[in-house]
């Protein structure tokens, strides 16, 4: 039996490693503000000085954001790879992002600027369009999870769908803007959109904590999740719209980034089991965590310019996941 | 077998007339080029030999420079086209048909060039079978020295060096009125890209070399470190870091289907010195992108209008 960290001792560790992530992306970014200038923005503020902009502008509200959409990506690929048994599964691949990705396309093709509640509910209805093409064979048929085939359904519906979105950028010209969208840029967001996606975000993650639960009985594959009394296909439908919205809402924020999903909850089953009641949470913090280490990250490589963020998490997620396939998910076990 | 016999020579001969009739087609555009006169030019390929008197040019890039020597290629790429400084000069140009490289090339070969010149060292080899072909490689040389450069494949030396001479003149009568204004304040450029912001000094077109090198302005410090005194031609830089390079005064262009929300909405932005004192002038990227003389002409024109109009 592995030795595993009590996960009260981990949740402690992970949130104050949380916190003082959260503080270093306050005082740090992709230009030099002094420690003393940070905290005259923060408790004198003078708008005339673009210091104290750049904080309460920038950076104050892409921390936020960071800690949300890295806690949403991660609780949602924990909860994937829960219900799907299967430690590959991921929003990235199974094709939901690249859902969102294309519902944004087309907005942005029709419309040159959208009001960023309609990009969260056009965000949303494209995960829901991919989540229905992926699962849906899964309900409608009564068959069984294959996890195997889900994650190839989820492959294909994710080529499919980002062939689509380039498509149309390419007949609307707005290539670029969604090139440098897709690349996941934390950058972008401000406070506005925190007002809208951060009510949303948090209701899911409550939502997630609740049904984590629901998840571990499930990961044990549908007979036994029924025959402890639950109710899998509601459950499943549950869980599922938990993980749009969370889907949704990140990739409104900061653009579809991958691997997140993947990495963070393999990382924290190897320190506390896998009992999913645990795993949901512990994926929360280290998530947060592990978003505002890499959009620092992306501030401080070749400042003064920043480092799209998905491409620092393709860096370290692309072998990770190689790994992680040839081991053939053994630490799912 | 008689018929197998039969059938044979049928065959053999069916072979020699495709055989004929693909000689003949490849040849056909091979015509002797003895009877024309030409000179040889150093490239940056090396030595070309070109006709000593081209009229059918092709030029994948550089235009404003043949049309400030009164020379018309035939075909020319639809993005210098497009420069709104060379719309008066561009009558009856075809512009390259780019769809695709298939395209471009079908386009150029029917209209039989006897010179083409490129700046895609990719193509050199595609072009030089249809006709003698100059590679020019861009950033290589000075806007000035280009321009000469271009101006003596056409033998249009002296028309060159008159243009520029007016060119230093004209500049050099507006410099002490556009000091006047600026004084020791700082000038700097900034253009926007998707979801990109891009700071350049004096080597990246967009007027620099007219703002920095003729007139004498200066950049804001790390600019000029860098961008103006430096070998660097752009920078990428976030909108945190804008402040830092942006001076009294800013020279702001959009790239074309850009969205530039995400800078021209930001308190940031709206906080620079610049802003709030409306010494800020829009510029068409499209028009400063270039730096061949015709734009670089305008360019100035607009320059100076700004300046002394805003110093009133």
């Amino acid at each position: 039996m592995k030795k595993t960290i009590s996960p009260i001792v981990f949740l402690i560790i992970t949130s104050i490693a949380v916190v003082f992530a959260a503080i270093l992306s306050v005082f740090l970014g992709s230009t030099n503000i002094s420690a003393h200038e940070v905290m005259n923005a923060l408790f004198a503020f003078d708008a005339n000085q673009h210091n104290h902009l750049a904080i309460m502008e920038l950076r104050i509200p892409r921390t936020i954001g960071d800690i949300l959409v890295g806690a949403s990506l991660a609780c949602a690929g924990a909860m994937m790879q829960g219900i799907t048994r299967n430690p590959l599964a991921d929003c990235g691949i199974l094709g939901i992002n690249a859902g969102a990705s294309f519902a944004l396309a087309i907005c942005l093709g029709i419309f040159s600027s959208v009001n960023f509640g309609f990009s969260v509910l056009v965000s949303f209805l494209g995960a829901i369009l991919a989540a229905f093409l992926v699962f849906g064979a899964m309900f409608v048929g009564h068959r069984k999870m294959d996890t195997g085939r889900l994650v190839l359904a989820g492959l294909a519906i994710s080529m499919f769908f980002t062939s689509l979105a380039q498509g149309i950028s390419l007949f609307t010209n707005t290539g670029q803007d969604l090139a440098f969208w897709s690349a996941g840029g934390v950058a972008g967001i401000r406070m506005q959109q925190l007002k809208f996606a951060s009510p949303l975000i948090l209701i899911a993650l409550i939502w997630a904590l609740f049904l984590s639960k629901k998840v571990g009985l499930l990961s044990l594959g549908e007979e036994a999740a029924q025959g402890l009394g639950l109710n899998v296909k509601r459950s499943m439908i549950e869980c599922l719209i938990a993980v749009l919205i969370m889907a949704a809402c990140s990739s409104a924020l900061a653009g579809p980034i991958a691997f997140v999903g993947l990495l963070v909850p393999y990382v924290v089953r190897f320190f506390i089991g896998t009992s999913y009641e645990k795993v949901i949470p512990g994926s929360m913090v280290l998530g947060a965590f592990f978003m505002l280490i890499a959009d620092i990250c992306s501030r401080l490589i070749n400042a003064p310019s920043e480092t799209p963020i998905g491409l620092i998490f393709a860096i370290i997620g692309v072998p990770f996941f190689i790994i992680l396939a040839r081991k053939g998910g053994r630490g799912f076990e | 077998m008689k018929l197998k016999r039969e059938l044979k020579k049928l065959g053999i001969g069916l072979l020699m007339v495709c055989s004929l009739v693909l000689i003949a087609g490849c040849s056909s555009s091979s015509k002797e080029q003895e009877s024309k006169d030409t000179k040889i030019v150093q490239t940056d390929k090396g030595e070309v030999e070109i006709p000593a008197n081209p009229t059918r040019i092709v030029s994948d890039y550089y235009l404003g420079e043949f049309l400030a020597v009164d020379t018309k290629p035939i075909i020319a790429s639809p993005y210098a086209l497009e420069n709104p400084f060379l719309a008066d000069y561009i009558e009856g140009i075809e512009p390259l048909n780019i769809t695709s490289a298939e395209t471009s090339l079908e386009m150029i070969a029917q209209a039989e060039p006897d010179l083409i010149v490129t700046i895609t060292e990719a193509d050199y080899d595609k072009y030089s079978k249809i006709a003698p072909t100059v590679y020019i490689e861009d950033g290589k040389r000075s806007d000035e020295e280009l321009f000469e450069y271009i101006a003596s494949l056409v033998n249009k030396e002296e028309e060159a060096k008159q243009y520029m001479d007016d060119f230093y003149a004209k500049a050099n009568e507006m410099k002490p009125a556009v000091q006047d204004v600026v004084k020791d304040q700082t000038v700097s450029i900034v253009e926007v890209w998707p979801q990109q912001i891009y700071s350049m000094g004096s080597h990246f077109a967009r007027g620099g070399t007219i703002l920095y090198d003729l007139w004498d302005l200066k950049a804001p410090e790390v600019v000029q470190k860098e961008m103006v005194d430096g070998d660097e031609a752009y920078k990428v830089i976030s909108l945190e870091a804008l402040p830092e390079y942006t001076g009294d005064y800013i020279l702001y262009g959009v790239l074309s289907d850009t969205e530039p929300d995400f800078v021209e909405d930001s308190a940031i932005w709206n906080n620079l010195p610049a802003v709030k004192d409306g010494q800020v002038m829009p510029y068409q990227q499209v028009a400063f992108m270039h730096r061949d003389p015709i734009s670089l002409n305008g360019q100035m024109d607009e320059l100076y209008a700004f300046f002394t109009k805003n110093g009133e």
